[in-house]
């Protein structure tokens, strides 16, 4: 009867399951984020590489809140500068997810992907100052990353970056998610793990 | 695991002060708190480090900070060109991150789920989110020991992880990598559900822990002491009396 709640062994493993997420991520975003250039290209490549994560987990815990402790603490960690648009617009991002997903039961794989989209959106809330609050943007970035790297980033990105930055995110998720059910097909489904 | 693994070097903190600590070290990276600020609070957050911790992890910590953080600082006057912009890039991300990494070292290394847990709830705070938290803490080292091990398996094969490799061949690499990774934590969260289970760990289930959590004497001195140095540091920072 309550198939669809979570019990305590789900909860168990969406801590693992988050611990695996962001470290996978954080080291990615670690890597990227040494020139201007590649700091652009995290919301396209992230999402890529953290598919498969995503994709075993949501078949591990197939369960009506999985997407929302995942996303909201994803949300909070990458939004640590505390730019509080980014927040809401990633917590939006993560409980539309997550009805999307329920939609599909958890099961349906057109609905995970169309889920994993708008989840994969929650990469473009650090950049959201960037449109909306340049120069306070361009001021935390000197002040962490310095002068010389905030300058080369003002210097080349446009004020519209964001939505480009959306867009990018969209078609990484989307071969995220494909690469993902490559990989649960190729290495899980026969191991037995699912 | 052993509760020997998590065994305290000389002092007990609650694991609310702990997270207070990465809060608080979180504001370096989110308000202007300038040099002087940076570098006091990586000796409180070392100094607590040094007695919860323990000696070795502190003294590992300490020298990578002096190498990567304040000897760029010194020697910066006599490096010219493209190096300088290098060092002082490496030298203000590590005077930033260091505190809350080494923060969040403390958390993972010195608490157990139980421990977190009880916490947690004394906090009012749902199960459904207690639980995901206390084992992503616990999680987090588990994570790196798999990783040494596919490294050192990785290597037995022939397989190098040096980045020009990587970079090379990045969706092989990945594959390489993060499929043993999801095995083992899909095996390992199993495992450990049933082990917690097992131990009454439950949802919306009260459980009497063996070890009490409470705010002792060193949880107040850190509670109110730390804050109050920060909005200090903060407050002597706007009037221009420290850089």
């Amino acid at each position: 009867m309550n198939q669809t709640k979570m019990k305590t062994k789900d909860l168990i493993l969406a801590g693992a399951f988050l611990a695996l997420y962001c470290v996978v991520s954080l080291g990615v975003i670690m890597v990227l984020g040494f020139t201007p250039i590649t700091f652009l290209l995290v919301p396209l490549i992230v999402p890529i590489v953290v598919g498969p994560v995503f994709s075993l987990y949501l078949s591990k815990v197939p369960k009506s809140g999985a997407i929302l402790i995942l996303g909201i603490i994803v949300t909070l960690l990458s939004n640590s500068t505390g730019y509080i648009y980014g927040i809401i617009f990633g917590a939006i991002a993560t409980v539309v997810a997550e009805l999307i997903a329920k939609a599909g039961k958890y099961k349906s794989k057109q609905m995970f992907s169309i889920s994993y989209m708008v989840f994969s959106l929650i990469y473009t809330t650090p950049y959201m100052m960037m449109t909306l609050a340049r120069n306070a943007f361009m001021e935390k970035t000197a002040m962490i990353s310095g002068q010389e790297f905030a300058d080369v980033l003002a210097s080349f990105v446009p004020n519209w970056i964001f939505y480009a930055l959306i867009v990018l995110a969209l078609i990484g998720a989307a071969i995220g998610s494909f690469f993902g059910q490559r990989v649960m097909k190729k290495h899980f489904e026969k191991a037995g793990i699912l | 695991m052993s509760a020997n693994s998590y065994r305290q070097a000389y002092l007990y903190i609650d694991p609310r002060t702990k997270m207070l600590l990465v809060l608080c070290c979180g504001t370096l990276f989110n308000a202007q708190m300038g040099m002087v600020a940076e570098i006091a609070v990586f000796f409180v957050v070392f100094t607590i480090g040094l007695f919860v911790h323990g000696v070795k992890s502190a003294a590992k910590i300490f020298i990578f900070y002096s190498l990567a953080g304040l000897l760029p600082l010194i020697l910066l006057h006599s490096i010219e060109g493209f190096m300088t912009i290098f060092f002082t890039a490496l030298s203000t991300l590590v005077l930033i991150f260091t505190p809350a990494v080494y923060a969040l070292n403390i958390i993972t290394k010195t608490t157990t789920v139980s421990d977190s847990v009880s916490a947690l709830r004394k906090m009012h705070l749902s199960d459904s989110v207690v639980i995901p938290i206390a084992v992503f803490f616990r999680f987090v080292p588990t994570l790196k020991e798999e990783w040494q091990s596919i490294r050192s398996a990785m290597k037995l094969r022939g397989i190098g992880t040096s980045f020009f490799n990587v970079v090379r061949r990045p969706i092989l690499n990945m594959e390489y990598v993060l499929i043993p990774l999801m095995m083992s934590t899909a095996n390992i969260a199993e495992e450990l559900a049933a082990a917690s289970m097992s131990r009454g760990l439950a949802k919306g289930v009260n459980r009497v822990p063996i070890s009490e959590v409470k705010f002792r004497v060193a949880d107040y001195i850190i509670i109110v002491g730390f804050p109050v140095m920060l909005a200090i540091l903060y407050s002597l920072k706007q009037k221009g009396v420290i850089v």
